[in-house]
């Protein structure tokens, strides 16, 4: 049944695959023709192209969801829902719909340490930060996607306009603290690339400062590792807003 | 076949959605809910199909409760709602077989011949074809499956006359030779009375009547005047 699913799926999002692999042509003539990485600087410009994928991997969401109200979508949740195909496994289905969105930017966050201004000879610490920063982060917007999708379903049906402020800060409060939670890892990581003269500022009570103090290993391994653990309990409730029956 | 007891259903902002409804039908019957607008139909069909949790009382469908995902018991129900929307760059024909594909009762003979009854062209774009036309397509689909239930929310109202005609004799016929049931939710009762073997009618969440049609009708001779009626009393 999944194959049935992500094959009309291949068919739908062909101009997506098109744009993708066109995106990943262009950047692969630029870089050779161009030398787009300066030898002496640490940016990499494999980040542009991992941003566009990410861009292109959040977009299709909505469309996989089918919410039924003011969103486009290639088959509605009521229609996905009356199928004879126990929801459980239409859950699980809809995960490996969304996931195969995220190949193009898991495929080249898992080989990038390996390429010409990765980290391959980083300790230890850092590749465990980093794959599970990753990995939190992927499933953190896929969960996200499905959270806000059946959120604003409720909000634009049932509430009146008197709780639409507060159904707006839940919807939003996730993310965010997620985001926070996970925001270590990626200064840990980041943080050498774009800003390297921060690590020398003196004044660590600057916003920067009390950022690049939640960088060292503990809570940029520990913070994202916690979110992986809370995401596994977002994911039944997930299920039982997006079916109601699970 | 459908049994439904003292069924409520409310949200946080809206306590009675749904107040204590209660019927009985049995198989093989043409059931009609009627109701004006915002008096709770849709959200009763949504119980019945699963896609909302009651708050109380007990449901069943097919002998099994919606509530608890009896997948096996879908196969034999099909939906029909306006709240399902079909991709507008898909044709007709892959619809239709990228619907098959879930159901093992599918017949293929009898999609043909509802396509044909129903003027449909199994090529062209679904974007490209009116309101009515899609529904038709979606009617094609559900009845292809060959449900022992079929659940119709507001379903006509988009259909023109010839269209309406024509979907309501398919489903008196085969409640006929197959013993289908029927339950159309709808807020034009006209014109059913020949069709309609139960009715129920619902009023800001709460059931103003549940009875066979000779019943519901009382000293009234048509479904829209006995509906018009009790809703002014």
């Amino acid at each position: 049944m999944i194959i049935h699913f992500l094959k009309r799926d291949f068919l739908d999002f062909r101009v997506y695959w098109f744009i993708v692999a066109g995106i990943t042509l262009a950047y692969g003539m630029a870089h050779h023709f161009t030398k787009l990485d300066s030898p002496g600087s640490p940016w990499s410009s494999l980040q542009v192209l991992l941003f566009a994928y990410f861009f292109l991997a959040i977009m299709p969401q909505s469309y996989v969801l089918g919410s039924v109200w003011r969103t486009q979508h290639q088959l509605s949740r009521h229609y996905l829902l009356a199928l004879p195909i126990s929801h459980r496994h239409l859950f699980t289905i809809q995960h490996y719909r969304m996931v195969v969105f995220w190949i193009p930017v898991l495929g080249l966050c898992s080989i990038y340490p390996f390429l010409g201004k990765g980290f391959s000879s980083a300790s230890w610490d850092t590749w465990m930060v980093y794959y599970i920063a990753l990995l939190t982060t992927c499933v953190l917007f896929i969960e996200y996607g499905i959270w806000s999708t059946v959120q604003w379903e409720e909000m634009t049906s049932y509430l009146p306009q008197s709780a639409r402020m507060r159904a707006w800060l839940k919807m939003l409060v996730p993310i965010a603290v997620f985001l926070l939670v996970v925001e270590p890892a990626w200064m840990r990581l980041l943080t050498p690339i774009w800003f390297p003269r921060l690590k020398q500022m003196p004044d660590t009570f600057s916003f920067f400062g009390v950022l690049m103090g939640a960088t060292g290993p503990p809570p940029s391994l520990v913070f994202p590792a916690l979110a992986l653990f809370l995401i596994v309990y977002w994911i039944p409730h997930n299920a039982r807003k997006w079916c109601v029956t699970l | 076949m459908i049994e439904v007891t003292d069924l409520s259903y409310s949200v946080p902002n809206k306590p009675h959605i749904l107040d204590s409804i209660t019927f009985q039908l049995p198989s093989g019957s043409f059931f009609v809910v009627v109701g004006e607008n915002g008096a709770g139909k849709t959200t009763l069909l949504d119980i019945l199909m699963g896609f909302r949790r009651r708050t109380s009382g007990a449901v069943s469908v097919l002998d099994a409760d919606p509530q608890t995902d009896p997948w096996q018991a879908r196969a034999r129900i099909a939906y029909l709602s306006e709240k399902v929307d079909m991709p507008g760059d898909w044709e007709t024909r892959e619809y239709l077989e990228f619907h098959r594909r879930f159901y093992s009762s599918y017949d293929l003979a009898d999609e043909t011949n509802l396509l044909r009854v129903f003027g449909l062209a199994s090529t062209g774009r679904i974007g490209n074809l009116s309101a009515g036309e899609i529904r038709r397509v979606q009617i094609v689909a559900a009845l292809a499956t060959q449900p022992q239930v079929l659940i119709a929310d507001e379903i006509t109202a988009v259909l023109d006359i010839q269209g309406r005609k024509r979907f309501l004799d398919l489903l008196k016929e085969r409640q006929r030779m197959k013993r289908l049931t029927v339950v159309l939710a709808t807020n034009v009762p006209e014109g059913l009375d020949s069709y309609a073997d139960y009715v129920l009618l619902i009023r800001k969440g709460s059931q103003v009547a549940f009875a066979p049609l000779g019943e519901f009708l009382e000293d009234e001779t048509e479904l829209a005047r006995a509906v018009l009626h009790r809703l002014e009393e």
